[in-house]
């Protein structure tokens, strides 16, 4: 069955009809210019992505914008999500333990997850993810990943908390063979996931955190300050408060965390 | 089964074409589970343990008496946006709130067509699943 891509962006910045492509498992849309890969991709069928050279109105949490200039990846990836609850609080760690599968591939080192996915460098952002679950049994998995890009031109405050692939390769590949590594990476991930269950992606995530930082967490009415340990078997954010003491946090039970 | 959605994102509404590929013509949504004795706790307090090994899973969320027209939460999240507003028709498939947990948006679409009743839940809300989100008359 073949589908229009969206066209009713306020900006209509997908008039052009998109470059098709097969990577692996994969089937890749490229357009130039969209509002943002993740709405691109909102009607899409899974295994199926969307990647820009530009985004307009790029999106991260809270309403945010998402620079997303020249020289970046901007890629939405369209996969199945179980209804189980354990298994959709796996999805936003997968896709964190994908991309860093896929950076090291590269040869990236001192890479380290933030909770939940934020992938960074030497404590700067390296690639940031959004899901979109618009229809049941379908999430957007949207991937931000800075390479050659200056986000920091366009916004002075990210100045120093930006990390560049192009600054920690050699020869970064070409954005369409960087697509293709990634999504090669989440579809490994996703099948083992599948196949070998919550508790053991939990692990392999939980070795990616690397030591144990102070963080305050933002929770419905106070914050809570400890060292972030990981999480447990049950997708459970772990705070050590000090003595011993662990403490356990439903992801939904946690606005914000912030490394202090 | 293709159904044709409308999704609001930062204010800005979308139409969307989507095939349901694992759902039967007409088949309804799920319905949450009966009623449970007690109401759930809104914000559960975090359970500390004493020794350094992981605390059990946390205890299936208990569900609240769904009556005609209530939309359950398919899943514990908070709301991060609340795109209708009481008293307002909307149509099968309209694009009602938005559920945000560990950097992952759930849409919640209206099951039936009418007029909103109720809207029980705000922006900034942490829900559980199947707790009642808002009911259409």
């Amino acid at each position: 069955m073949t589908r229009e891509p969206i066209t009713t962006s306020p900006e209509g910045t997908s008039e052009r009809l998109p470059v098709l492509s097969t990577l692996g498992n994969w089937n890749l849309q490229e357009y130039q210019v969209v509002s943002s890969t993740n709405l691109m991709a909102a009607s899409l069928p899974a295994w199926t992505a969307v990647r820009a050279d530009r985004q307009t109105n790029g999106r991260g949490r809270f309403q945010r914008t998402w620079i997303s200039d020249l020289g970046g990846l901007w890629l939405s990836a369209v996969v199945p999500v179980s209804k189980d609850p354990l298994m959709r609080r796996a999805l936003p760690l997968a896709t964190g333990l994908a991309i860093c599968n896929a950076l090291r591939e590269l040869g990236v080192s001192e890479l380290r997850l933030r909770w939940p996915n934020d992938v960074l460098v030497n404590n700067r952002k390296l690639a940031g993810l959004l899901i979109d679950q618009f229809v049941p049994g379908l999430a957007v998995v949207g991937i931000g990943l800075n390479v050659s890009n200056e986000p920091e031109k366009l916004d002075a405050n990210l100045t120093n908390t930006t990390a560049r692939l192009a600054d920690l390769v050699a020869k970064p590949p070409k954005l369409r063979q960087l697509a293709a590594l990634i999504l090669r990476h989440l579809r490994i991930v996703l099948t083992d996931l599948e196949r070998n269950g919550a508790a053991a992606l939990f692990a392999r995530v939980n070795e990616l955190w690397a030591a144990p930082r102070r963080v305050e967490l933002d929770l419905d009415s106070v914050a809570r300050t400890g060292l972030f340990t990981g999480v447990d078997e049950a997708g459970r954010l772990v705070l050590s408060e000090g003595g011993g003491r662990l403490s356990f946090y439903d992801a939904h039970q946690v606005r914000h965390l912030t490394e202090i | 089964m293709i159904k044709r959605l409308r999704v609001t994102v930062d204010g800005n509404s979308y139409d969307v074409t989507v095939e349901m590929a694992d759902e039967a013509p007409g088949q309804p949504p799920a319905l949450p589970v009966p009623a449970a004795a007690q109401p759930p706790p809104l914000a559960p307090p975090p359970i500390a343990a004493s020794a350094p090994t992981a605390a059990p899973p946390a205890p299936a969320p208990a569900a609240g008496p769904a009556g005609p027209g209530d939309v359950p939460s398919p899943l514990a999240g908070r709301v991060t946006a609340v795109v209708i507003t009481a008293g307002q028709s909307v149509t099968e498939g309209d694009h009602l709130l938005t559920l945000e947990a560990m950097k992952m948006n759930t849409f919640v679409f209206a099951p039936k067509s009418g007029k909103i009743v109720e809207i029980k839940t705000a922006v900034g809300d942490a829900v559980e699943e199947n707790q009642v989100l808002m009911r259409i008359g």
